[in-house]
């Protein structure tokens, strides 16, 4: 098992899996789960993804989740 | 009629002119900074009586185009020494283009020390009158009603605040926000100090009896805002209910910091640990759970359908202050270790109030805290700095010369300038490709003139690694900084850029809404052509004042600090740096 440690931002937030008002969340996935996997299991609707990142840099939904991991999922963002 | 209004300050005499040809195609940044290269000698010192200041609407400002309310302020920066141009939301553009007022360019320099004037104009024209003294040496939160009072609820006002009369290197533009609030700035590099320098404390703008931008080919205007505001509308930033309508600009802050480019603590690391308490989603939930005056999606700017304003309230539900932007919470924020969104919008409040550009400051104070005015976190300490400013202290006075001058007076090498005008809310070394516009931007450093943020952190306009260091950043950065000047001079919001860089019927639309005004026939392949134009005229003016390749380089520091949490440094080759302006 691989747990990574989970943030949801801005209308992602919605999809947090407890009504916690805490930032992260830890989520445990079998050996050889995938970012998409993660996606999936937290019910989010891809198109309402706008950036995934694993430890600060964007990977795609067949990235292998690692034990400790630190996962941030973004709607599209844009400000300046 | 365009015209074009001429303001002598050494006789206080203003003349009304007709627009000539070659200004005919052009408006906001385009025609500020023409006008600065053709008129201000690029040696003069920027607070003398030969420096210029030119406001100008853009070329669709006043025609009913959506989000297109832009002020472009431009002069020789006292900050940076080179051209500037600084831009502004607000409601006073859209009341100058409908008074056919192409630009208003200050000029000369009155003999009186310490006296100021203000600017009425209206459809009869423009005349100046002393300014009262209640609107002196206040802050802006008192003068602004005062000034209202005397010419009326509807007025448009652009004017400096004590920074601007104090000729300070940080002092920027105020202009009001739809409910008059002294909010919205043409910030950057020190555009209220050339004001000041002129003696001028304010431009009052009654539109009354005006009427929209007349349109050479309505037609093709109509076509032109249907097709933009439909891609406003479309895209998931920009739309109703849209990241930057629920969340305001601070939806960068989580995105920016989880990718490890969030400058903390004056550009120690790229995370911050508290950022998530001073997110536009916390602002979000601040302003539904304290109530009262909260809001988000609030409208800032005369037309905007995008909406990204907030007004954020304290905890018994009056209003704090308008607006935190991202670049707010962060430079007087996370860039000072401060985690708390009231000590984050007391500081913004009094940015606005003294007049002040919020970047510039909150740089300035971190700075200052790694000189140990002040620790890092201590909100209290950094309010009491502030005050400093306003005061005019000659503490105060250093720290209003903004962080470059902050740092050469305390011995700081952790100085984060190109220019000599602090860099706004990106770090260079996790994103390379920003740090390239840093580096070789007209205006010193500025994340809006070529904001490559958009495919290397956000996935708009595509997707770019944001470690990369090749040719690959230079060519980006340059068609942001190009298709930037454009936009800037067409009086819209940069943030329509998010929507038209993706969908490509909306920049159709942006190019017909100017040739509906204008009677021209440009394609959107002309943006980058008009846009690189005005580039090279700024940069032209920038190396006759004395500015080479040398200057278009990042801070030593961040060659050789590694910077939390990639420990990375900025390594773009020099050769890449030079070739944005010589491809």
């Amino acid at each position: 098992m691989n747990k990574v440690e989970v943030r949801l931002f801005a209308s992602l937030r919605k999809y947090h899996p407890s009504t916690e008002d805490s930032d992260a969340f830890v989520l445990e996935l079998a050996d050889g789960a995938k970012l998409g996997d993660l996606v999936e299991k937290l019910k989010i609707p891809r198109q309402e993804i706008g950036v995934l990142m694993a430890n600060g840099k964007w990977q795609k939904e067949d990235y292998s989740l690692k034990d400790g991991d630190r996962i941030g999922l973004f709607p599209l963002i844009g400000g300046g | 009629m365009s015209k074009i209004l001429r303001v002598n300050m050494t006789d206080q005499k203003v003349k009304s002119e007709d627009v000539p040809e070659k200004y005919r195609l052009i408006g906001g940044r385009g025609l500020t900074s023409a006008i600065t290269c053709d008129e201000v000698p690029p040696t003069c010192h920027p607070l003398g009586p030969n420096n210029k200041i030119t406001f100008a609407p853009g070329i669709v400002t006043g025609s009913g185009a959506p989000t297109a309310g832009r002020l472009s302020v431009g002069c020789k920066s006292p900050l940076t020494g080179g051209i500037k141009e600084a831009n502004s939301g607000g409601i006073a553009s859209d009341k100058l283009a409908r008074l056919g007022i192409k630009a208003i360019i200050v000029e000369g320099q009155p003999k009186d020390k310490g006296k100021f004037w203000v600017l009425k104009v209206n459809k009869d024209g423009a005349e100046l009158m002393p300014a009262e003294a209640g609107w002196l040496g206040n802050g802006l939160y008192e003068a602004y009603p005062k000034m209202l009072k005397k010419f009326g609820e509807k007025v448009g006002i652009i004017s400096i605040g004590v920074a601007g009369e104090m000729l300070m290197s940080m002092a920027g533009i105020c202009v009001n926000d739809p409910e008059n609030r002294p909010s919205r700035y043409a910030g950057r590099g020190g555009v209220g100090a050339v004001m000041g320098s002129k003696g001028l404390k304010a431009i009052i703008v009654d539109e009354t009896g005006g009427s929209s931008v007349s349109l050479a080919d309505s037609e093709a205007f109509n076509t032109g805002r249907k097709k933009l505001t439909d891609a406003l509308r479309q895209h998931d930033i920009t739309k109703p209910g849209g990241t930057l309508n629920t969340y305001g600009t601070a939806a960068l802050v989580n995105v920016i910091n989880e990718a490890g480019a969030f400058p903390t603590r004056n550009f120690s690391s790229g995370r911050f640990e508290g950022a998530s308490k001073i997110s536009g989603e916390t602002i979000n939930e601040t302003c539904k759970k304290r109530g009262g005056v909260g809001a988000t999606g609030h409208r800032g700017c005369t037309g905007c359908i995008i909406q990204c304003s907030n007004v954020y309230p304290k905890e018994d539900g009056t209003e704090l202050v308008s607006c935190q932007e991202y670049e707010s919470v962060w430079s007087l924020g996370a860039n000072c270790g401060i985690d708390s969104l009231d000590v984050t919008g007391e500081l913004v409040r009094l940015c606005n109030d003294y007049g002040l550009d919020t970047i510039e400051a909150g740089a300035t104070i971190g700075v200052a805290m790694e000189a140990g005015l002040a620790k890092f976190g201590d909100g209290k300490k950094a309010i009491e700095l502030m005050h400093e400013i306003g005061k005019g202290t000659p503490l105060g006075h250093i720290l209003g010369g903004g962080a470059a001058l902050t740092a050469d007076t305390f011995g700081i090498v952790r100085c984060p300038t190109v220019k000599r005008q602090s860099m706004p809310a990106y770090e260079p070394r996790a994103i390379k490709g920003i740090g390239v516009t840093y580096a070789t931007s007209t205006m010193g450093a500025d994340h809006t003139s070529g904001y490559t943020i958009a495919p290397e952190i956000l996935g708009v306009s595509g997707k770019m690694d944001p470690a990369s260091k090749g040719v690959e950043k230079a060519e980006a950065s340059r068609n942001f900084q190009y298709a930037t000047a454009f936009i800037d001079s067409s009086g819209h919001c940069l943030f329509i850029a998010f929507a038209i860089l993706d969908i490509p019927s909306g920049l159709e639309g942006m190019v017909e809404e100017c040739n509906g005004v204008l009677g021209t026939n440009w394609t959107v392949d002309d943006v980058g052509r008009i846009g690189g134009d005005i580039v090279k005229m700024e940069r032209a003016f920038n190396e006759a004042a004395g500015f080479t390749n040398v200057d278009d380089r990042i801070p030593e520091f961040m060659k050789y600090e590694m910077l939390p949490p990639h420990n990375v440094v900025y390594d773009v080759p020099d050769e890449v740096l030079d070739k944005v302006h010589n491809p």
